[in-house]
């Protein structure tokens, strides 16, 4: 008899390491696709539970972070193209105001009214994905390109062309950005 | 390394600080995560609880419905199902009352402010077939942007050609499951100043209902909304084209939840005026099957419905509608609609309109009916 439950155990096990070792990870992943917290928080619950279900499929010798990471990316895509975006199109603006303001909203709140992050979080998702995992996440361009299925020189490409789009943008904007040119 | 990749390596902190779970959202998600395993194990037999549970259900419905009739419900109902004071009825010699003819629904939109305006046309929960009644020109339903596996789940919308001013715009109407959630008007044009103009013209037309509408920036455009359920936006697409579209949206439930501390909601007005009429659903998309008691149902149904329309940001009008399905002598299917409307805002539930065929069609049917056996 296959001894399932002793396996289960297992699987129980791992998955809530997991969580408590790369939620935070999971989530800004989301958030960067979707830049919206609630949906990023249900995004999350979605890729651990994909992960649960796919645990046969994962190679012990494999990272979780970048199989997770994977399953975030693709989970977050999915929901972009789903009519469940189109449907929040309109409503977006409400969603993320509140009126009470602990101290997590008011970091969120700095995060919103950054300018530069404003304006990261507005570029088109092929030049922000590789803008926040390159400067917020701290991955390199050959592990950026493994991640998102492109070549290297495409990440390359779409990291220059991202930033001289970020500079256009934060040209006309509060602050003078005039020497973010390259010197 | 210039400025700006200096500034972005800085903002990772405030990234990573401001885009975190708390430890109670954590604790959720671990268990939430493991619940919905678990469920999945347990799956079948939960369909096995599930059906009984169903089915004893519709044994207890069964019994109530034959057990407490509809007719007595107390008279103050407006939208009770009221037994007449029938004597027995002599079916071989007296021929049945005529039903009542069903009111005709028509829309005339002569001007560009008809045509604007509507949100005050089209109700949330409408079905494909009331909206074909309006507008005869309307298209024949097809899955939600052509993709298959969404038609299949019951996602559609069907599009009419509209001439506002000297633009042709598509109207198009999204329907899940067979009930209207969302009407919109499309316009394209590489005309940037335009575009432009038509939305300021646009702004300025719904402020009277809607009052001035809050923008963000999208991905390639803008977005403006003027409630949840009524909005704007403005996209720039890759080959130049500018594409504007605007129009009405129902919530959905999770979108409710939060808006209803901030916005006098679909939902809320929905509940406020189920306190009228309780027996109705308490969503736009839902039809509820009513039997009629002491009628056969191959003689008459009746089916219950919501429907919405945008008044103002902060004020619907709320329709409960009872169908009636008659089977006619002549092997003739007829339906019609007893409806009531109610314009609700936070402060207070109004009825401003109403058709009431119920009498008329009980006496029909009580006169129609077969004579009891024995």
């Amino acid at each position: 008899m296959i001894p399932f439950e002793p396996l289960a155990k297992r699987r129980e096990q791992v998955i809530k390491e997991w969580v408590a070792t790369h939620h935070a990870l999971i989530f800004r992943t989301a958030y960067y696709y979707v830049k919206n917290r609630a949906i990023a928080e249900d995004l999350t619950q979605e890729v651990f539970v994909k992960a649960f279900q796919k645990f046969d499929s994962f190679r012990e010798d494999a990272n979780p972070k970048t199989w997770l990471y994977r399953i975030a990316i693709n989970t977050a895509k999915d929901y972009l193209r789903s009519w469940n975006h189109r449907h929040l199109f309109f409503t977006s603006v409400f969603f993320e105001r509140s009126s009470s303001q602990s101290i997590e909203e008011q970091v969120m709140q700095q995060f919103q009214n950054d300018e530069l992050v404003q304006n990261v979080m507005g570029l088109p998702t092929k030049y922000r994905e590789v803008i926040v995992l390159y400067y917020f996440e701290e991955m390199r361009t050959p592990d950026i390109a493994e991640l998102l299925g492109l070549k290297d020189s495409t990440v390359r490409v779409r990291l220059s062309r991202g930033l001289e789009k970020l500079r256009q943008l934060l040209k006309g904007g509060d602050q003078d950005w005039t020497s973010l040119t390259d010197s | 390394m210039d400025i700006l990749d200096r500034q972005l390596k800085q903002r990772k902190e405030l990234v990573h600080d401001s885009l975190r779970l708390t430890q109670e959202e954590v604790s959720r998600l671990e268990q939430r995560t493991l619940a919905s395993q678990a469920m999945a194990k347990s799956g079948k037999k939960r369909f096995l609880v599930r059906t009984c549970a169903i089915a004893g259900v519709a044994a207890v419905a069964a019994i109530l419905l034959w057990a407490g009739p509809l007719a007595q419900l107390p008279e103050e109902n407006p939208s009770q199902l009221v037994s007449p004071p029938v004597t027995t009825p002599n079916h071989q010699q007296t021929p049945a009352p005529a039903l009542p003819e069903a009111p005709k629904q028509t829309v005339a939109w002569q001007t560009e402010a008809d045509k604007l305006a509507f949100y005050r046309v089209f109700s949330l929960g409408m079905t494909y077939d009331e909206a074909k009644a309006l507008f005869p020109e309307l298209g024949e339903l097809q899955p939600l942007g052509g993709i298959e596996s969404l038609g299949a789940d019951g996602l559609q919308e069907a599009f009419m050609p509209v001439t506002l001013g000297d633009e042709q715009v598509q109207l198009t109407l999204s329907f899940e499951h067979g009930f209207l959630y969302a009407a919109r008007y499309q316009i394209e044009s590489k005309d940037e100043q335009r575009i432009m103009q038509k939305k300021a013209e646009l702004e300025t037309f719904y402020a009277s209902d809607f009052g001035s509408p809050k923008e963000e920036a999208l991905e390639s455009g803008t977005s403006s909304a003027w409630s949840p359920f009524f909005g704007l936006g403005l996209t720039k697409n890759w080959d130049g084209r500018y594409i504007l579209i605007w129009g009405l949206q129902g919530g959905e439930e999770a979108l409710e939840e939060l808006y209803r501390d901030r916005e006098f909601t679909v939902q809320e007005a929905i509940e406020r005026a189920l306190s009228e009429q309780p027996e109705f659903p308490a969503r736009t998309g839902e039809t509820r099957q009513v039997r009629v008691e002491g009628i056969p149902e191959t003689l008459a149904t009746t089916s219950l419905r919501t429907k919405v329309k945008l008044q103002t940001r902060d004020s619907y009008l709320v329709t409960f509608e009872r169908m009636w399905t008659i089977q006619g002598g002549d092997n003739r299917q007829m339906t019609i609609p007893s409806y009531w409307t109610y314009e609700v805002t936070e402060k207070q539930v109004k009825l401003v309109d109403s058709y009431v065929a119920d009498r008329e069609v009980m006496e029909y049917l009580h006169a129609a009916a077969p004579p009891p056996k024995g």
